[in-house]
């Protein structure tokens, strides 16, 4: 269907499609993409295309192939040096990966500042890399250290460097029937020193002024620069590899001048504009003081000082989505999900968001759409035992996937101890995103059971409060933490119900 | 007793369990849905609209548009806005209706069976504008021959005016020490809310038409949607839900209006189904008002001892395409922009401005935080000029009791800001060295690097009214039953009535307190029936920081009257009060003179940050906060909002930039139009709570909701000049500009 260009821009919206497949391995995937072409599309996390989709962009869909179910596909291994990854490592698989995390920093570091955990739970890093936006955060640190695409079609499969992968503003060589299967990421060796920074303009939740990455290697004397990369993004209508830089400190120590020189080279290699984050001028400004920063860290070898102890990811150890093949769901399958320990059946679940089938379809109305971007969380549920923003999930992905929402939190006699602690402390006013910060808090302290103030605010990161400042739903958890969970089914004496509701605070 | 006690919230454990209903949970599965078509117009006339071909797609019921609008004007205080726009209508309407003002402006409701067929609808519309000039902001729209509201008789955009003159200005510039003399802008604020716009109607078993809607004040959408609709009061009922945050951005119309004429319409058709609706995030807000953004000049005069000589301000803000409330607004920006202090001569003008960008409304603080702005930076210039300490030139010319205010009228007893001023100082240890603190990194993933930061501290005061102003009735109703065996003492159980909304600050919880302290039972024993206009009389609205205020006394006045009742041998006992606060002026047209206000509330903050004077990422370190709030209620809900206001004023002045162009807000998303999560706020928070009664307020209550949000501004400005050495008479202070502003001053 056209878009009525006499709509307000805000008022324009395409549904997802009508039918949704989650095939049993990539070799499926492949034969559906080579049938259906440009009328389907590959769906990993969908934190992008289910927005892309909304907005218009991709219009004329007629499949989602749901390829987060395939078994394997999240599997991270080594080849030799380079690190393999399937199509459906998240932005959190990297985070916890202890391989990734020592020979790969860079990598990690900016999958660990995307977004929010519940977007890190589905967000993958191959869905990045397609959707080649600028800003994308990981394409700076696989251009500095070094990746290689692996597509296959029905017609083959070809492996294409990632710096020529992507060709443009959000776009790429990838074809219609093609289906990324692999990133190759070549790891750091003993001798290479990575660092990822970003720039932006709120501590979370915020798409980079400004993200850079760097790998430098050092000669057998340990000063002498032997290799240098550095990439930097949303300088550019696409993420640069700056080769000046490497000109500029190969055969140097990493000192002053030689960082003001590299500083010189990545502000010459940026082509900055305006836009509604910041200024172009601001970032010809600050470009120099990041690679310096950067640079400087690195010479110090303090690039791992802050990466996080313990980053809270919101899901369990045994959290994994639950391998699932189905065939083409369309508006008429009953599909079967398991909600707050209860089996439902329910049909209508294509053209949709899980947030508006779990509300529609099934009247489980505590979940919140609040923004329908991933944005303020207020739709938080636990899928297959992560947290994730529902309102970013297609519906028919519930078929077979265990789901808690807010109303499973409390048990038939007792609240949860999140719940309770959340009502004594006066973490509650408007309430309306209350669902959405009780289903990320209580998967935090069931990940963290004593979290410190900053994994508090690592965890709920994803969520967004117009009414508290924060500072009560802060004291909440920690309170909540404190507290032993009732055994279930207990009589708790703090029941449920309005009898308790004019108990005074101590 | 219950007043003074940290209760829990009656409707949290509804909030925790998922079980709360706000007005998108209330939609029956067999409901019709209503979609508000946007013109998409900042300033067009209609040429062409051509609906045949949306009423034939399958499955719309109705398309209504301004023909089908019986009174087809709407505005809380001037009804300059059509309901709809249209090429017909009834004749009933003070504006012209084919002419789209703003981009959102209703072209018309499509009434569907589902929201895709709804917008299917939409789609197919067949519409022709011709354009005409955009005024897209307050220097264009003065500069211009274009008159956006012709029917106002003025040949200027600058409707609204109001004035101050009081003594001579002229006559003392040259005795002064110190002149200081500055531009200053503010922007746009979102309110962010975070349920967005959203309703259900129907007609109920009385035949009155119902809307369940989350407002702010149940009797003015009742009277709004009436008058749209031209049918008497009586046949019309609002009911609140729960609500999602407001902060005074529920208080102009969205949906309410649209959702009875639709309902009404289904029963013309004889279709018995109930027709609902709800925005997205992006129409939410484009589709309702923001705080105002405006410009004003100042010039202020001090004598070398610090003490004002003069204040001479021109002030204006955005109204957008209708009035809403900005001539109100406006009235408080008016008493604010002189601040709270002594001023022996003023000259103050300032102008309400259409334009075609968005709409200015209600928000927290209500022209106060603008005004203050303007005030606070003058002061805090002035000290500095004058090498005087911040608190001390404060001390010095604050409003104290007995104290002439700035409209020439003697405030109301209970002035209470020196004593709030000094606990602020005292509490911040402000007198003492700016303490260290932990420094900050702009990356999360870099060492911080100490050499650039760099700290300040700043402090603002402030006051602003309770209730509403400037000759308002204002008023507040209460019903209470009491309940019991004839022959008891005392009751054993009591009902309290009122319409007061419940936005999230917890006033229904507050009310209960103050009911069962009225009537001398314990909190447990009393039930609340609120925000139903068949059930509760008419509260007022959840606004200018009055509803605990105006609430308290009309329920000791009900629980007095049913006292009575009681004591008359009537079960249940029934008292029923009408509270009227003493009269209010409107501002003299000719010198501003009048008694503009019953009550004040009164705040001091300081605020000390760190900022990266290399990237111009700012992290605020510490903010107290002090207040007198007369008496808390509910000391936890004072505290809570206190923190959340804070927080939101942290984000108007530091990260929140709605941008407009030419008329449409470009970035109405969340991932654009960014509000503080939990790792942006302020390190630490301290609530100072005073409680001075005010001699008016029941229990000696003040209201204090918005007062946190008035000085946050220009005490983190100043402390970003302690800082820096920089003063920024703009924000939000983004890295960008504060980082241009570094430059820019070093040259």
């Amino acid at each position: 269907m056209s878009i009525a260009t006499h709509l307000h821009p805000v008022q324009r919206h395409t549904a997802p499609p009508a039918a949704y497949v989650s095939p049993a391995s990539i070799d499926d995937a492949v034969k559906l993409l080579g049938t259906y072409g440009a009328a389907a599309r590959p769906i990993a996390g969908g934190t992008d295309l289910l927005v892309e989709i909304d907005r218009n962009a991709r219009a004329d869909l007629a499949l989602l192939i749901d390829i987060s179910r395939i078994p394997g596909a999240a599997s991270i291994g080594v080849d030799g040096d380079e690190a393999v990854l399937g199509p459906m490592v998240t932005h959190n698989d990297v985070v916890q990966s202890a391989t990734l995390v020592e020979r790969a920093l860079p990598l990690a570091q900016a999958c660990w500042e995307v977004g929010s955990p519940q977007l890190r739970n589905r967000a993958t890093l191959v869905g990045n890399i397609v959707t080649a936006s600028p800003a994308n955060d990981t394409i700076s640190a696989l251009l500095a250290l070094g990746a290689t695409v692996v597509l296959r079609s029905v017609r083959g499969t070809r492996s294409v460097a990632l710096s020529e992968f992507i060709t443009g503003f959000r776009s790429t060589q990838r074809a219609d029937d093609e289906l990324v299967v692999e990133l190759r990421v070549r790891l750091t060796k003993p001798n290479e020193r990575g660092l990822y920074v970003k720039l932006g303009n709120r501590s979370a939740q915020a798409i980079s002024v400004i993200h850079l990455a760097a790998v430098v290697g050092f000669a057998a004397d340990g000063e002498t620069i032997s290799s240098a990369h550095i990439a930097i993004g949303s300088v550019a209508s696409k993420v640069v590899l700056v080769e000046a830089a490497e000109a500029a400190l190969v055969g140097r120590k990493l000192d002053g001048p030689a960082i003001a020189q590299a500083a010189s080279a990545v502000l010459e290699a940026s082509t900055p504009l305006d836009d509604v984050r910041a200024t172009a001028q601001y970032r010809t400004d600050t470009i120099g003081v990041l690679v310096e920063r950067t640079l400087t860290t690195i010479a110090a070898n303090r690039q791992a000082e802050r990466w996080p102890v313990a980053a809270p990811c919101l899901r369990g150890t045994d959290s994994a989505p639950s391998p699932r093949a189905t065939g083409v769901i369309d508006e008429t399958t009953v599909i079967a999900t398991t909600i707050n320990g209860t089996e439902q059946r329910a049909a209508k679940a294509v053209g949709k968001t899980l947030l508006d089938w779990l509300r529609a379809d099934l009247r489980l109305n505590g979940t919140k759409e609040g923004c329908a971007e991933g944005e303020c969380g207020a739709c938080t549920v636990m899928l297959d035992g992560a947290a994730v923003m529902s309102c970013l999930v297609p519906a028919a992905r519930a078929d077979g996937a265990t789901i808690v929402t807010v109303e499973g939190l409390a048990n038939t006699d007792a609240l949860h101890p999140i719940q309770r602690a959340f009502v004594e402390k006066g973490a509650v006013q408007c309430g309306y995103c209350i669902p959405g910060f009780l289903v990320a808090s209580a998967a935090l302290i069931d990940e963290t059971p004593r979290p410190s103030l900053e994994q508090i605010t690592q965890g709920l990161a994803g969520n967004l409060c117009r009414c508290t400042g924060y500072y009560k739903i802060i004291e909440a958890v920690e309170a909540a933490a404190a507290m032993k969970r009732p055994a279930p089914g207990r009589p708790d004496d703090f029941a449920k119900g309005p009898a308790a509701t004019n108990t005074e605070v101590k | 007793m219950a007043v003074g006690q940290s209760m829990l919230r009656r409707d949290a454990f509804a909030k925790v369990t998922g079980d709360a209903t706000y007005p998108s949970d209330l939609i029956p599965l067999d409901a019709l849905w209503a979609k508000v078509v946007f013109t998409n117009q900042a300033h067009a006339r209609l040429v062409r609209c051509d609906l045949d071909a949306a009423r034939a797609v399958d499955g719309v019921v109705c398309v209504l548009t301004a023909a089908d609008v019986p009174v087809n004007e709407y505005g809380l205080t001037l009804f300059d806005q059509p309901v709809l726009l249209g090429l017909e209508h009834t004749g009933r309407a003070a504006t012209r209706c084919d002419i789209s003002r703003w981009e959102a402006d209703a072209l018309c409701v499509i009434v569907a069976e589902t929201v895709e067929r709804a917008d299917a609808a939409a789609a197919a519309i067949v519409v022709e504008w011709e354009p005409l000039p955009v005024l897209a902001d307050i220097d264009s729209a003065l500069t211009t021959t274009v008159m956006l509201h012709p029917e106002s008789g003025l040949a200027t955009n600058a409707y609204t005016h109001y004035v101050i003159r009081k003594g001579d200005p002229d006559a003392v510039w040259s005795e002064a020490a110190v002149i200081v003399e500055s531009d200053y802008e503010f922007p746009y604020q979102e309110h962010a809310y975070l349920q967005p716009e959203a309703g259900v109607a129907y007609i109920d078993e009385e035949g009155r038409v119902t809307v369940e809607v989350a407002g702010q004040w149940t009797y003015e959408d009742l009277e709004q949607i009436a008058h749209a609709l031209d049918l008497p009061k009586t046949e019309v009922r609002v009911i609140y839900p729960a609500i999602g945050g407001a902060f005074g951005g529920r208080e102009d119309m969205t949906v309410q209006i649209v959702l009875a004429l639709a309902a009404k319409r289904l029963e013309a058709l004889g279709i018995d189904r109930k027709v609902a609706t709800v925005w997205s995030r992006e129409e939410s807000i484009v589709g309702h008002h923001k705080r105002h953004r405006g410009k004003a000049h100042a010039k202020w005069a001090a004598t070398a001892d610090g003490k004002l000589l003069a204040c001479e301000a021109t002030a204006y803000l955005d109204a957008g395409g209708y009035n809403y409330t900005t001539n109100k607004v406006l009235g408080n920006l008016h008493l604010a922009i002189c601040g709270a202090y002594e001023v022996p001569n003023a000259r103050v003008d300032s102008y309400g401005v259409y334009t075609n960008a968005a709409i200015g409304g209600a928000f927290r603080g209500f022209g106060g935080p603008q005004g203050t702005f303007v005030a606070e930076s003058q002061m805090n210039k002035l000290a500095e000029a004058l090498g005087i300490d911040p608190v001390e030139i404060r001390r010095r010319n604050v409003l104290r009791e007995g104290s002439i205010g700035i409209t020439q009228t003697v405030m109301p007893a209970g002035v209470t800001l020196p004593e709030v001023l000094e606990a602020c100082s005292e509490r911040s240890h402000f007198d003492e060295p700016l303490a260290l603190a932990q420094p900050f990194s702009p990356v999360a993933s870099l060492p911080a690097v100490p050499g650039a930061i760099r700290r300040g501290r700043g402090v603002a005061c402030a006051y602003k009214n309770i209730g509403f102003s400037f000759g308002f009735p204002e008023r507040c109703e209460a019903e209470i039953h009491l309940f019991g065996e004839e022959g008891d003492e005392s009751p054993s159980g009591a009902t309290v009535f009122h319409g007061g909304a419940d936005v999230g600050q917890g006033a229904h919880t507050a009310f209960l307190q103050m009911a069962a302290e009225a009537i001398g039972v314990s909190v447990e024993k009393v039930k609340g029936v609120f925000s139903d206009t068949s059930s509760s009389g008419d509260s007022g609205s959840a606004s200018a920081s009055r509803l605990t205020w105006m609430s308290g006394n009309s329920i000791l006045g009900a629980a007095e009257e049913a006292d009575k009742a009681w004591r008359d041998g009537a079960r249940p006992a029934i008292g029923r009060f009408r509270y009227t606060p003493p009269p209010t002026e409107p501002l003299s047209p000719v010198d501003g003179s009048c008694m503009p206000n019953f009550s004040y509330g009164y705040v001091a903050q300081v605020v000390e940050l760190s900022v990266d004077v290399e990237t111009g990422h700012i992290v605020v370190d510490s903010v107290v906060s002090a207040h007198d709030v007369g008496r808390s209620v509910n000391p936890l809900g004072v505290v809570g909002q206190i923190e959340g206001c804070v927080v939101q004023a942290h984000g108007y002045t530091l990260s929140e930039d709605l941008q407009v162009s030419d008329g449409h807000i470009t970035n109405p998303r969340f991932s654009g139009y960014l509000i503080p999560g939990i790792g942006d706020i302020p390190r630490r928070v301290e609530s100072v709570v005073l409680e001075l009664a005010d001699p008016l307020g029941p229990f000696g209550v003040r209201g204090m909701s918005e007062m946190p949000f008035m000085t946050y501004a220009p005490a983190v400005t100043a402390a970003l000049h302690d800082a820096t050495g920089v003063w920024f008479d703009r924000f939000p202070l983004t890295p960008s500009r504060v980082l241009a502003g570094l430059k820019a001053a070093s040259g």
